[in-house]
């Protein structure tokens, strides 16, 4: 059995993934009225974005990416339209960083079109210089632009769980019991959000279960983190990227528990790039062309 | 590139450790370590009552906690030798001011005239099993609604 095979992605599927991606591409921060970069970050440091917190830029800006999108949705000008999307997004985005809170999630999804606009790219350049049916190409395209996608999902997991290693060492998974206190920040915190006050208690119970039980905390916690540093290998068979896929969902979901987080688009993110959503070749009209596909793909 | 596109792998993760935030590049330091103490912030009225952040200020506690540490963080790179309890007080001060600017019309809506920032900090001993907890304002602010 070949490992590491390029996946393959029906017509359909890919669409639906783009669909739902595309909504995430819809969805950039509000910086109208930012005036200044208090905290310059990144891109900020050498670029002063702040032309883009004019309200007449910001829509201008807003309704090149409308087109932009649509473009990506109908496979048009795929190149340009996420090269677009992405230096408009490291834009807008570097912008609203630079006021002093960083949103990890934007910069994971821009991973993503970056790992599909590379893809495109690369289809680009090959249909230049090698004379390939247009149909194969697109097929080997849509795939190698998919496992792209998943690879950068993946590695954003690898450098978290690197950075944890460079920061804390192998103290991450023994310090694990002091997790506690994140768990009664993050209940207290939500507590001063809405003033309910059962989060309050609920913060304080649930620490006691990380004082109390440290051996449990860093045996959850290590596999937590084995998963960070070696989910790039699941992509050797689709078996095991489901099943990595199925403990991505669990850990996030502990994850929201715990630490009263929203990581829902992660969990999104698993559903389309890992678990998937190729079932929804099943229905339909143009369901055999699947097959066809899949032999182009392995031919 | 054919099956595990292994530069792009190398390259994502080798310009996202340098550190230098280059959007979408990041080396994504949530959680990153376990500290003995948490910290974090919230508002209060003048008489100490809590103010409900989300509901009367659409604001979230995280948003408090990342924009103060941030700017103590700005603040300690042009500031290197003074005192960390001065420089929080510092950044603490210009984000209240800012919220104050910002968030005007909702602080006329619920009128509070006052409001003060608190540092809340949770310190845990594994040895003793004890946890202490250190409450204090560390910014304060009249408005002039």
């Amino acid at each position: 059995m070949k490992l590491f095979q390029l996946p393959t992605v029906s017509k359909r599927e890919w669409f639906v993934v783009r669909c739902i991606f595309a909504i995430f591409l819809v969805l950039v921060p509000d910086v109208r009225g930012l005036s200044h970069q208090p905290v310059p970050v990144g891109w900020a440091n050498w670029f002063d974005f702040t032309c883009l917190g004019i309200p007449s830029v910001f829509f201008a800006v807003i309704l090149l990416r409308v087109v932009a999108i649509w473009f990506y949705l109908t496979g048009h000008y795929r190149t340009v339209s996420t090269g677009f999307l992405i230096v408009t997004g490291a834009a807008l985005n570097s912008l609203n960083d630079s006021q002093g809170a960083i949103y990890y999630a934007a910069q994971v999804i821009y991973l993503i079109l970056l790992g599909q606009f590379i893809a495109f790219l690369y289809s680009d350049i090959r249909s230049k210089t090698n004379n390939l049916d247009e149909n194969e190409l697109e097929v080997k395209t849509r795939s190698l632009a998919f496992r792209n996608s998943q690879v950068m999902f993946l590695s954003f997991y690898l450098i978290s769980a690197i950075t944890k290693l460079q920061t804390a060492g192998l103290n991450w998974v023994m310090d694990a019991p002091l997790m506690g206190l994140q768990v009664i920040k993050a209940y207290h915190m939500r507590y001063f959000e809405s003033l309910d006050s059962s989060f309050f208690d609920r913060g304080l119970d649930l620490a006691d279960v990380f004082f109390d039980n440290p051996e449990l905390v860093q045996i959850l916690l290590g596999l937590g983190l084995a998963l960070e540093l070696f989910g790039l290998l699941a992509l050797a068979t689709r078996r095991l990227t489901f099943i990595a896929g199925i403990c991505f969902i669990i850990f996030h979901e502990s994850m929201n528990y715990v630490l009263q987080i929203n990581l829902y688009l992660f969990e999104l993110f698993v559903l389309l790039y890992l678990i998937r959503l190729s079932f929804l070749d099943k229905f339909g009209k143009d369901a055999p062309s699947v097959k066809s596909e899949a032999k182009i793909e392995s031919g | 590139m054919n099956r595990v596109p292994l530069i792009l792998i190398l390259l994502t993760i080798g310009i996202s450790l340098t550190g230098l935030e280059l959007f979408p590049f990041s080396k994504f330091p949530m959680y990153s370590s376990f500290p003995a103490e948490a910290t974090y912030y919230y508002l209060s009225d003048e008489n100490n009552k809590p103010i409900a952040l989300k509901p009367d200020l659409n604001l979230y506690s995280d948003d408090i906690k990342k924009s103060i540490e941030a700017r103590y963080y700005s603040l300690q790179e042009s500031d290197p030798n003074t005192e960390r309890s001065m420089l929080l007080e510092r950044a603490a001060r210009a984000y209240l001011l800012e919220i104050l600017r910002s968030k005007r019309s909702y602080l006329k809506k619920i009128g509070k005239t006052s409001i003060k920032l608190w540092s809340q900090k949770y310190e845990y001993d594994q040895e003793t099993d004890r946890l202490d907890l250190d409450s204090k304002v560390i910014a304060q602010w009249e408005t002039s609604v």
